[in-house]
């Protein structure tokens, strides 16, 4: 399993409304959740793959920052 | 490919115990914990999903250590005296080697998450701590008493010393140390005032 991580600026309720069913319906995800309180709104996810490229494609086409958060 | 490293996640645990006994829950964020513990923020996501995640499981982990200290070498069935004896050695052993540690599950204990971590850690611990007082009370070792009296009684005068010890100073701001003396002194008369 892949845990990945990103910062992103999703903050509010209805945003993270917005990319729910982007993400739910990602197969290979496990979990995912995004830190809201955090200063780089981190976005966890817990995938059987490393599709990091994509969960920045996916986020940026919606609209939305994100980046991997680096070690 | 990011990887587990349990030295680290100590380490973050650690520091985060650290920072909420000398700053208060609402003094640790992610940014200040990954400065202080020398890593960076997107190692604590490794280990932990949010704040909240990471405060319950250190809190859960601290509790539980806690409750391992107290019930060492200590059994139900043993006799008022001997049982009451190892409880005060486990707990000031406990307190004066884990100093940080023990103030934080205090915190713990008293803020929103504590119901929840201690309804995971201490059933065991309260049957256990139950079954010993019933036993002394039935072998007549032991007056009834109302819970909060027989804890306020039998462990509150250990921990005024332990935080006597804590603090570096006692009342009328004396300079106290701790010392094992004090401690059988005070365990005698509490011995004394809780025997029928």
């Amino acid at each position: 399993m892949y845990t990945l991580i990103f910062k992103t600026n999703i903050e509010s309720e209805q945003e993270l409304k917005e990319i729910e069913p982007l993400f739910n319906s990602n197969t290979s995800f496990i979990k995912w959740n995004i830190d809201t309180e955090d200063v780089d709104k981190v976005l966890r996810v817990n995938s059987i793959a490393d599709n990091s490229a994509e969960i920045i494609a996916t986020l940026n086409k919606a609209g939305y920052h994100c980046e991997e958060l680096p070690d | 490919m990011r990887t587990k490293d349990e030295n680290k996640a100590d380490a973050i645990c650690q520091k985060a115990m650290e920072i909420i006994v000398s700053k208060g829950f609402d003094g640790l964020s992610m940014q200040k914990l990954a400065k202080a513990a020398n890593v960076s923020p997107a190692t604590i996501y490794i280990y932990f999903k949010d704040r909240e995640d990471l405060i319950l499981q250190v809190a859960i982990k601290a509790a539980e250590k806690m409750v391992s200290a107290t019930l060492k070498d200590f059994n139900p069935e043993m006799s008022f005296e001997q049982g009451l004896k190892i409880q005060w050695g486990n707990r000031a052993n406990y307190w004066l080697k884990n100093p940080i540690e023990a103030q934080f599950v205090e915190m713990v204990r008293h803020s929103p998450n504590g119901e929840t971590v201690f309804k995971m850690v201490k059933a065991e611990f309260s049957t256990v701590m139950g079954e010993f007082v019933q036993r002394a009370i039935k072998r007549k070792e032991l007056i009834k008493l109302p819970l909060e009296v027989y804890w306020a009684v039998a462990f509150a005068p250990l921990y005024t010393l332990v935080k006597f010890h804590n603090n570096g100073r006692s009342i009328r701001n004396e300079k106290f140390i701790w010392n094992d003396n004090y401690m059988k002194q005070t365990f005698k008369l509490v011995l004394k005032a809780l025997q029928p």
